[in-house]
C-alpha cells in the first residue's frame, strides 16, 4: 500500500501505523523489548558465518551521476556504448579503463528512490530512509560500524573528507543515536571553505594527530590525572550522555596519538610516487587512495568523497563536463582503486560502492544538461563477495524508468549487510520509541538481499 | 509568569524541581548567557560576598548594559541573519555594523525585522542580505528564509507542492514569493545595489536574462500561473501598493502572532538550550510547544513592551525557572523537557575560545595573512565573539568545536562532542599557546609569589566561578607538591618545573566538563 498525496515532499513522513502495530501487541502481554527479542529469535535469517566482506569503501559521486552517460549506456546519451571484458555488458565510451575490469564489477541498473533534491536525496541514499522531521537516522557506514565494531585502533568509520556541500550533509552519514563508537571521523576538506585550487596539492590529514615535544607524553598523562581529579567532583553531581561521549573521544584520541599504526595509516607519504600518480593527485584520486590505505590498516567503512560539491550535478553543458572532467577522473581513479585492492588481496574482503544521491533525466534540458532523477539510476559494486561481471535489473529504452527488478535502498543495504554477515532483518529501537529497520525498503518493508549478486 | 506555568506543569506531572542555583553557579551562567564572557575572579569574590537579597536582579541589569552584551548578541544575530557568506568584506562590515547598532540601541525587534525584510540600497547594512544571494534563487528562497527566521515556519515544502500536513498551499508560497518579484540587484562598480524595480521587471540579470525573468514573474510551477503578491489569507496586494511590496510584506509578518512567538521562542532557546517549540524554526501542527500557554503569554508581554529584547531577557533571567540548579534530584534526573533543573549546554565555539583566553590570560592571535582571499591580523586581544565573520579566520580550535559558516540558519549547528575536539584538547596549538604564552595568569601569580593554595583558589574562581572545596584544594595541593617536590622556597619563582605543573593543572580546569558547559 502506498501512502498518498505527498510523494515528493522533501520533509519526509512517518506513519501512524507503526505506533499502532507495536502498541497492539500489548494485549498479548508482551512489551516492545520482548517483541523485538522474539523477532530476532524467530526471524533471523541464516547468516553466512564465513561472510567475506570485512570493510566497505563508498565512492561518492556528489550531485548525482547520469546513468545513461556512465554504466547504463542508452541512445539518449551522446556518448557511444563500448564493449567490455564481459561479453554482453556495455558501458559508456567515457570509461575505457573500467571496461577492462567489468569482470570484477556488478552494476545495478534498476535503483529506484523517492527524493528529488540534493539534501533529501543524500539523506535517502545515506540512511535508507526518507527524511523525517521528527527522527534522525544513522547512515549506512555508522550502522555497519555499530554492528561489526572496530577491527583495531584505527578509526573504524572515516569520511575522506567532509561532505562537500557542508555540515547538513555530513549529518546524514553520522551515527545519531548509535553513539560515539559508530560516529565517523570526518577529515576536514583541504583548503577549507574555498577548497583547493586547481593544481594545488591535496592533503588529507587529521589535524592534531601527532604528539608535540612539549607537552610530551608524560605531561599529557599528568594532565589527564589532574583532569580526572577535577572533573570527578562535578561528575558525581551531574552526568550526561554528552559528558560520557567526550570521555570516550578523549580516550580514543589519546590512543590514536600514541599509536604508530594510526599515524601510519593516515600518512599518505607512505605511498610511492607511482601509486600517487596512478590514483591521481587530484582530490578524488587522493580520497580513494587514503580510503584504500585506511581499509588496509583496519577501518570498516570509508567514504571517498573527494569530488567537489555538486561535481556531478551537470544541469548545464553535460556532455562537455562528462567528456572533459567527470568521465576521465572517475575512469582514471576507480579502476586503479579496484585493481589495487585486488592486487593487495583486499578486494575479496572489501565492498566498493559507487553512487551519488540519484540519477539524471533521460531528457536533456535546454541548458544541455540533465536534471535530478531518482526514478531509475545505477549503482556500481565491486568486491567483498559481490560476484562481478554481471548486470542486475534493467531500465527502459531511454533509461528513465525501471523495466526489470526494481531495487530499493533497503535491498541494496540488505545485500551489503548480508555480504558482511550482518542480519539485514534487524530492527533497532530509535529514541523516539519506534523501531527502525536497518534495511528499509519502500512502504516500510524490510529490504531483501539480491542473492544473484552474492 | 514563567514560573507559574513551569511549576504548575511540574506539579501536574509529579516532578520536583531542583533547588535554586548557588550564587556561583548563577553568576557564571548568567554572565555567559547575557554577555558570552566569564566573570573575572574579582567579580566572583564580590558577588559571593554580597549580602544584598536583590543582588541577582541588580547583576542582570548591569550585564544588560555592558559592551560585552552588545558584542555577544551581535554575534548571535549575525548568525541568524547570516552575515558573511558570498559578500565582500566591506559588505560584511555594513551588514554587521547595522546589527551591532540595533543591539546597542536595543532597537525594537519589529523595527529590526521590517528593516531587514524591506531593505534597499548598497551602503545600507541590511540590504547586504540580498546582496549575497544567488540571483537565480533570490526571490522564493529569500521569502522562505524570511518566513523561517521571523515566523519560525518551514514553508520550503510548498515550493513544489501543497504542504503535506500544514495549511500552506503552493499558491500561498508563490503568492508570498511574488512580493520579491521586483527585487533587483545590479553590479555597479562591484557594489551590488538592491532595490525594487518600479517597472516590476528585473534588469541586468546576466547572460541568462530571459530564463530568469520567468522566476521574476513568480510562476506557480504546477499551474503555470503567474502569482500576484498575495497574503496567505488570499488578499492580493493592491496595484497602488506595489512600488514597495516588501514593505507591505514586512508589515504583515511583524503583525502575525507567529512573529513574536518565534523570536521569544528563539531567545528562550539561547537561555535553556532548546525552544518551547523545538527546533525553533519549525512551528507546525506536528511539532507542538511543550508549554503553549507560556509561549503565548511571553509573546503577548513582548509585544506589549514594544518588542524589547532586553525586557524579554530580563524576564527570562529573573525567573526562578532559569535560576534553578543544574544538579538534579532523583525525581527529575531524566526530565529533559519540563525545566525541572538546568541542563548543561555546550558553549558556542567562539565563547569557549574567549573563555579559555580569559582564564589563561593569553589572547589568541587572529591572523589570516597566509590564507587566500586577502590578509590581515586583528589587534591582539580581540575576542572571537567580536569578529564580524569568525569563519573567515583560520582556527583549528573553532574548526574542531564547530563554527558557523552561516550558509544555513544557526539551527543546523551541531554542538555534540567530537573526536577532533579531544585531539585538539590533548595536543592542539590553542591549548599549547594559551598555556605557555608569556604574561598570562600563571606568570602573574608566580611573580606575585602566590603559594599553591592561593593559585588553586584563583584558578577555580577564574574558570569555574567558585571557590574550591577543601577536598579539591587539599588533593590538588598535594598533587602539585608531588610534581615539584624538591623546590627550595627562594628559587621556586623561576622554577620551570613548577610552571609546568601549574600549566598542567590549568589545562585540566579549562578541559573539564564543568568548564566547557554552561550549567
Amino acid at each position: 500500500m502506498k501512502s498518498t498525496g505527498h510523494e515528493n515532499c522533501t520533509g519526509g513522513h512517518f506513519g501512524r501505523r507503526d505506533f499502532l502495530r507495536v502498541g497492539s501487541l500489548s494485549f498479548l502481554g508482551i512489551n516492545l523489548g520482548q517483541f523485538l527479542k522474539l523477532r530476532n529469535v524467530y526471524s533471523s535469517p541464516a547468516l553466512d558465518k564465513q561472510a567475506k566482506a570485512q570493510a566497505c569503501i563508498l565512492v561518492w559521486l556528489d550531485g548525482g551521476a547520469s546513468q545513461m552517460d556512465t554504466f547504463d549506456p542508452k541512445p539518449s546519451s551522446n556518448f557511444r556504448p563500448i564493449t567490455t571484458d564481459v561479453p554482453g555488458i556495455q558501458v559508456s565510451e567515457l570509461f575505457p579503463n573500467m571496461a577492462k575490469i567489468m569482470n570484477k564489477c556488478a552494476v545495478i541498473r534498476s535503483m529506484h528512490t523517492e527524493e528529488n533534491d540534493h539534501g533529501a536525496g543524500t539523506h535517502n541514499v545515506a540512511t535508507g530512509h526518507r527524511p523525517n522531521p521528527a527522527m534522525k537516522f544513522p547512515g549506512l557506514g555508522s550502522m555497519i560500524t555499530h554492528e561489526l565494531g572496530a577491527r583495531n585502533e584505527i578509526p573504524a568509520h572515516v569520511m575522506v573528507p567532509a561532505m562537500p556541500k557542508g555540515r547538513t550533509y555530513d549529518e546524514y552519514f553520522k551515527a545519531q543515536f548509535l553513539g560515539p563508537t559508530a560516529e565517523p571521523l570526518i577529515l576536514p576538506r583541504p583548503g577549507g571553505v574555498l577548497g583547493v585550487k586547481e593544481g594545488e596539492e591535496v592533503r588529507y590529514e587529521i589535524p592534531d594527530l601527532s604528539l608535540p615535544k612539549s607537552p610530551g607524553r608524560e605531561r599529557i598523562e599528568d594532565r589527564r590525572e589532574f583532569l580526572n581529579f577535577v572533573d570527578g567532583f562535578y561528575r558525581r553531581k551531574v552526568e550526561t550522555a554528552e559528558f560520557r561521549q567526550m570521555d570516550h573521544y578523549t580516550e580514543q584520541a589519546w590512543n590514536m596519538i600514541l599509536s604508530p599504526d594510526v599515524q601510519k595509516a593516515f600518512d599518505l607519504s607512505g605511498e610511492s610516487d607511482k601509486t600517487h600518480e596512478a590514483y591521481g593527485r587530484d582530490a578524488i584520486g587522493q580520497s580513494m587512495l587514503l580510503a584504500r590505505r585506511l581499509v588496509e590498516h583496519g577501518s570498516r567503512f570509508v567514504t571517498a568523497a573527494g569530488y567537489a560539491g555538486q561535481a556531478w550535478d551537470a544541469h548545464d553543458d553535460g556532455d562537455k563536463q562528462y567528456r572533459e572532467k567527470l568521465g576521465p577522473t572517475l575512469d582514471k581513479s576507480l579502476p586503479v582503486l579496484i585493481n589495487d585492492l585486488d592486487e593487495r588481496g583486499l578486494l575479496d574482503s572489501t565492498i566498493v560502492i559507487v553512487m551519488g544521491e540519484f540519477g539524471r533525466t533521460a531528457d536533456i534540458n535546454l541548458g544541455g544538461g540533465r536534471d535530478h532523477w531518482p526514478e531509475c539510476w545505477s549503482v556500481l559494486l565491486a568486491g567483498g563477495g559481490i560476484r562481478g561481471g554481471q548486470v542486475y535489473g534493467a531500465s527502459n529504452e531511454t533509461g528513465a524508468y525501471v523495466s526489470d527488478k526494481m531495487v530499493s535502498m533497503g535491498d541494496l543495504f540488505a545485500t551489503i549487510y548480508k555480504a558482511m554477515g550482518i542480519d539485514w532483518t534487524k530492527e533497532i529501537m530509535h529514541p523516539v520509541g519506534r523501531p527502525i529497520k536497518i534495511a528499509n525498503s519502500f512502504d516500510d518493508q524490510t529490504g531483501q538481499p539480491i542473492n544473484a549478486l552474492l | 509568569m514563567i514560573d507559574d506555568h513551569v511549576f504548575e506543569k511540574l506539579k501536574k506531572i509529579h516532578v520536583i524541581p531542583s533547588e535554586l542555583s548557588s550564587d556561583g553557579e548563577f553568576l557564571r551562567r548568567v554572565c555567559l548567557d547575557l554577555t558570552g564572557t566569564l566573570p573575572p575572579p574579582r567579580r566572583v569574590r564580590e558577588f559571593l560576598a554580597d549580602r544584598d537579597p536583590a543582588k541577582r536582579e541588580k547583576l542582570i541589569d548591569i550585564l544588560l548594559e555592558t559592551p560585552e552584551y552588545v558584542d555577544y548578541w551581535t554575534l548571535r544575530f549575525s548568525d541568524l541573519f547570516r552575515v558573511g557568506p558570498g559578500t565582500a568584506l566591506n559588505e560584511v562590515y555594513h551588514y554587521w555594523s547595522w546589527i551591532r547598532e540595533c543591539i546597542r540601541r536595543n532597537t525594537p525587534y519589529d523595527q529590526i525585522a521590517r528593516d531587514r525584510i524591506a531593505a534597499e540600497g548598497y551602503g545600507y547594512g541590511p540590504s547586504r542580505y540580498y546582496g549575497a544571494m544567488d540571483k537565480n534563487t533570490t526571490m522564493h528562497r529569500a521569502m522562505a528564509e524570511t518566513v523561517r527566521v521571523f515566523m519560525g515556519r518551514r514553508l520550503d515544502c510548498a515550493e513544489c507542492h501543497n504542504h503535506p500536513w500544514e495549511t500552506w498551499s503552493q499558491d500561498q508560497f508563490w503568492g508570498l514569493a511574488a512580493f520579491y518579484a521586483r527585487l533587483t540587484t545590479t553590479d555597479w562598480t562591484n557594489d551590488r545595489m538592491v532595490y525594487d524595480d518600479p517597472e516590476g521587471q528585473a534588469v541586468d540579470w546576466g547572460e541568462k536574462g530571459e530564463e530568469n525573468l520567468e522566476f521574476v514573474k513568480a510562476m506557480q510551477p504546477r499551474s503555470g500561473r503567474e502569482m500576484q503578491p498575495t497574503f496567505p489569507d488570499g488578499m492580493v496586494l493592491p496595484e497602488g501598493d506595489r512600488g514597495d511590496p516588501r514593505m507591505h510584506l514586512a508589515g504583515w509578518i511583524t503583525e502575525h502572532p507567529n512573529f513574536s512567538e518565534s523570536i521569544v521562542n528563539r531567545i528562550w532557546s539561547f537561555f535553556f538550550g532548546k525552544g518551547i517549540v523545538d527546533p525553533v524554526d519549525d512551528f507546525s501542527s506536528r511539532n507542538l510547544a511543550t508549554h503553549p500557554a507560556l509561549l503565548r503569554e511571553l509573546a503577548r508581554d513582548f509585544r506589549k513592551n514594544g518588542h524589547d529584547l532586553k525586557h524579554l531577557m530580563r524576564r527570562i533571567t529573573r525567573s526562578r525557572t532559569y535560576q534553578l540548579s543544574s544538579i538534579p534530584n532523583p525525581m527529575n534526573r531524566t526530565d529533559k523537557l519540563n525545566y525541572s533543573h538546568s541542563l548543561p549546554r555546550a558553549m558556542k565555539s567562539e565563547v569557549l575560545l574567549d573563555a579559555i583566553s580569559a582564564v589563561t590570560g593569553v589572547a589568541p592571535l587572529f591572523d589570516r595573512t597566509s590564507s587566500s582571499g586577502g590578509g590581515g591580523i586583528m589587534p591582539l586581544g580581540t575576542r572571537a565573539v567580536e569578529l564580524m565573520d569568525p569563519s573567515r579566520w583560520p582556527s583549528q580550535f573553532m574548526e574542531a568545536y564547530g563554527r558557523n559558516f552561516r550558509s544555513n540558519l544557526p539551527e543546523a549547528q551541531d554542538d555534540a562532542p567530537k573526536l577532533a575536539q579531544a585531539l585538539h584538547l590533548l595536543v592542539g596549538n590553542t591549548y599549547i599557546e594559551q598555556l605557555t604564552g608569556e604574561g598570562g595568569r600563571i606568570d602573574r601569580l608566580v611573580e606575585n609569589h602566590s603559594d599553591n593554595p592561593e593559585i588553586i583558589e584563583e584558578f577555580y574562581l577564574a574558570a569555574l566561578a567558585r571557590y574550591p572545596d577543601k577536598e579539591e584544594l587539599d588533593g590538588l595541593n598535594s598533587m602539585l607538591k608531588k610534581r615539584s617536590p624538591i623546590v627550595a622556597e627562594q628559587f621556586f619563582n623561576q622554577n620551570k618545573i613548577r610552571r609546568e605543573a601549574l600549566q598542567d593543572l590549568l589545562w585540566a580546569l579549562i578541559s573539564c566538563r564543568e568548564f566547557v558547559y554552561i550549567h
